[in-house]
């Protein structure tokens, strides 16, 4: 089947996605509260087991759900909102305008997430929000190239020369012919960097440089289950199923979507 | 230059092309009368898309001028060109890249009015579904077009639509950049009929770039051979197609094919 | 035996069966030269692909086509493979899109010659400057060392042809190979066509009469799908019966209106015309 990544993809994000918007509402249990014995295997009440302290695995993995997304969403609409107006601007400017931007955003693509999140953990403390905004930073410049590449194919077509003629103002121009005609390959992009997001939040909380210590998050879960590794394994196969999924998912969904873009062999009517 | 609508004199544009410079026109001089028809020939490589360029602005000559209505255009930058834009428009060969994939006809007609530095003029119509509803009936399509998309519509209604656009702005001249040439045969004669209509009626000088030479003697008055950026003969159509001089002009008229 | 035999060839669409060419059926002599003309959407192309096999995945083929005798509808493409090149092949419009831009010109026909005949290991580079020669290249070995982008679009239209013909098929399927170049390059690639197509069978593909009518003894003309007349070219022309070949005719003769007066159009002829 020609649609498979899509589909597949999109099974797996809406799993992952409806468990987070169940977990808005409701857990089985509270997934801080110790509300069973240690290491209990899965069964009932607890269907996916207990941790090393004793609270519901299944609840930690419903709401560390919640936060992978959240920081997913964060992450990516700050990257976008900073990343694509800066890309059109560099894809319509003339050359030295459009060569400091792309410079610079080469140099932020220099720190990697994780420099960041050092950086912003040793200033201020790790939490959440600096995760969230050392993987916005360092997702920026990939939107900025992306956008800046697109904006330039555009620019070379002849109705991009059409609306020169038509002296219509540069932002309207951007606004009304780069935006809509790029928009497909930023999709695609941001579907991307949303998995990449939710992994290098759980690599982040995994060095406990994320979320703080009340906060279940997928990646805390394996740097805890790390320690029972022995006497339950089962313990570590929860989270790490679950950043699996949801990082595959995404990025499925945008090979899918990538595959989708493509000129395909139209019908010859 | 005086009385001219459109001219350019002198004018060479040279490009770069992987270090070594291309020269695309070779001192160019030529003229546009209010009202008047003038035919552009010559193959590939001649150098009349890159006379068209020049005469709307898109492109600096390197050196000699361009002018329009008289005053000199050429270096100017966008913002003081709002002359030249409200008084000339072009139409394009491809008509699927000179129409936006993901903008409605009625908005891709309406654009020109759209423009804050073209409503300057002040007498430009208001954009209202009336005024677009009226240019597509100038160009022959059903006002249900409006909120179609362009790969909705056949090149030859593409084709009208790039000319409505064009004539929206109520312009005094009009260039056509091998507007039938990416049409099937069977096609072009509606929307060369549609052209020389709106240019009679409207009193529109034309400039029609084409190789072919058929087509430039049914539309136009006048013709400018070019070949590799230089012009190498001009003259009343009927005139340089009776009796061609330069020996390029010879060989376009031989291997134009007839039944 | 005829060098192509169709048969009621009909080719539909996709999963709503959308059909391009409906119950075709024409016949194609040893080393007769047949024009298809119709506009865009009249299945003149598709025609062409399918006498190549090169017709999408999604299209459903019916009917029969007889190539030397052997047939092509619902053969595997390891049957078909062989033939391409070697018994018939194609001319396309965009010499751009045919050529590989990375490889140069010389290779690529190199290429098609030792496709199949591996043993002539040798003999390829001069193969390909002589057939070079024969298209008119004035530098054949200069030609051979560029890339496409280098050349022409003349050119590498002359360089398509070359490789059509390197070797030696009986039938050449051209898809409006002038449609793309000025009028000038097209008058010179039509006298080599001429030239080069003398012994062996010739299908045209295109929507210019005059063109057609350069190369083609006979035609056919396509309308949605189907053959509404055919016969020799300049019966056709002098006296065209159906309504949309007086169309295409008049359409052909702009040349005949005086300046000022319009020109006739499709429409005056017939509804299936419209722009």
């Amino acid at each position: 089947m020609r649609r498979a990544n899509l589909v597949v993809g999109g099974v797996l994000i809406a799993v992952i996605v409806s468990m987070a918007a169940v977990g808005l509402f409701w857990t089985p249990f509270s997934p801080t509260a110790i509300s069973g014995p240690r290491l209990a295997p899965p069964g009932w009440p607890h269907v996916l087991g207990t941790d090393g302290q004793g609270s519901d695995t299944a609840s930690r993995i419903i709401s560390g759900a919640k936060l992978a997304l959240l920081v997913g969403v964060m992450s990516v609409s700050a990257a976008a909102l900073i990343g694509v107006p800066v890309g059109i601007i560099a894809g319509m400017s003339h050359r030295w305008v459009a060569a400091i931007l792309s410079r610079g955003a080469d140099i932020l693509y220099g720190f990697p997430a994780l420099l960041l999140a050092i950086l912003f953990a040793a200033a201020v403390g790790g939490s959440t929000w600096t995760a969230v905004a050392a993987i916005g930073i360092a997702t920026i410049p990939v939107f900025v190239r992306i956008a800046r590449a697109a904006t330039m194919q555009v620019m070379s077509q002849t109705f991009v020369e059409a609306a020169r003629l038509s002296a219509t103002p540069p932002l309207q121009v951007a606004w009304r012919h780069v935006l809509p005609n790029i928009a497909p390959v930023l999709g695609v992009q941001v579907s991307v960097s949303f998995g990449l997001a939710i992994l290098a939040e759980a690599g982040l909380s995994y060095l406990g440089l994320g979320s703080g210590s009340d906060v279940p998050t997928w990646g805390r879960m394996l740097r805890e289950a790390q320690n029972e590794l022995f006497n339950a394994p089962l313990v570590a196969l929860w989270p790490g199923l679950a950043i699996a999924m949801a990082t595959m998912g995404f990025n499925l969904l945008g090979d899918g979507l990538r595959d989708l873009l493509d000129p395909k062999l139209r019908e010859i009517a | 230059m005086n009385g001219s609508l459109m001219a350019t004199q002198g004018a060479e544009v040279t490009y770069r092309r992987s270090g070594r410079p291309f020269v695309a026109l070779h001192d160019v001089t030529f003229r546009l009368a209010p009202g008047e028809r003038v035919g552009v020939v010559g193959g590939s490589g001649s150098g009349k898309t890159t006379l068209a360029r020049l005469l709307l602005g898109l492109i600096r000559p390197s050196a000699g001028t361009v002018s329009f209505r008289g005053q000199r255009v050429d270096g100017l930058p966008e913002r003081l060109l709002g002359d030249l834009r409200a008084g000339a428009s072009m139409v394009f060969q491809d008509p699927n890249s000179s129409l936006n994939p993901r903008m409605e006809v009625g908005d891709i007609i309406s654009e020109p009015l759209r423009s804050p530095r073209l409503r300057r003029r002040g007498d430009l119509p208001e954009v209202s579904p009336e005024a677009v509803r009226a240019a597509l009936e100038s160009v022959g399509l059903d006002p249900a077009t409006t909120s179609r998309f362009p790969h909705q519509l056949s090149g030859g209604q593409r084709q009208r639509v790039a000319i409505a656009r064009a004539l929206v702005s109520d312009p005094e001249a009009l260039v056509a950049d091998e507007p039938v040439s990416a049409l099937d045969v069977s096609v072009r004669a509606q929307v060369l009929n549609l052209l020389s209509d709106a240019v009679t009626e409207r009193g529109l000088a034309l400039v029609f770039i084409s190789h072919d030479l058929a087509v430039v003697r049914h539309l136009c008055e006048r013709v400018v051979v070019m070949q590799q950026g230089r012009v190498v003969e001009e003259g009343a159509v009927d005139d340089v197609f009776a009796d061609p001089r330069h020996p390029y002009t010879r060989q376009l008229l031989e291997a134009t094919l007839s039944i | 035996m005829n060098r192509l035999e169709v048969t009621d060839l009909t080719v539909a669409f996709g999963r709503r069966r959308t059909v391009a060419v409906d119950r075709l059926s024409f016949t194609l002599g040893q080393h007769e030269r047949l024009g298809i003309i119709g506009q865009s959407g009249s299945g003149k192309s598709v025609t062409g692909l399918a006498m190549i096999g090169l017709l999408p995945e999604n299209a459903h083929v019916s009917g029969s086509i007889l190539l030397n005798g052997r047939e092509l509808v619902g053969a595997p493409e390891r049957e078909l493979r062989p033939l391409r090149g070697d018994e018939v092949s194609m001319i396309f419009q965009e010499p751009m899109t045919a050529l590989d831009p990375t490889m140069r010109v010389g290779r690529q026909i190199g290429e098609v010659v030792a496709l199949h005949h591996r043993d002539r290991r040798g003999g390829i580079h001069d193969e390909v400057l002589d057939w070079l020669g024969r298209v008119g290249m004035t530098d054949p070995e200069r030609v051979a060392r560029s890339f496409p982008d280098e050349l022409s679009g003349g050119q590498r239209q002359r360089a398509l042809v070359a490789m059509a013909l390197a070797n030696e098929p009986g039938l050449v399927i051209c898809d409006e190979p002038t449609t793309a170049l000025d009028v000038i390059v097209q008058r010179q690639i039509l006298d080599l066509l001429d030239e080069q197509l003398q012994g062996r069978a010739s299908l045209f593909v295109s929507h210019d009469l005059a063109v057609v009518r350069q190369v083609c003894d006979r035609v056919l003309v396509m309308l949605q799908g189907r053959v509404v007349e055919s016969g020799k070219i300049d019966d056709i022309i002098e006296d065209p019966q159906h309504p949309y070949t007086r169309g295409l005719v008049a359409a052909a003769r702009i040349g005949n209106h005086p300046r000022g007066t319009r020109l006739p159009t499709m429409t005056d002829f017939t509804e299936g015309g419209r722009a």
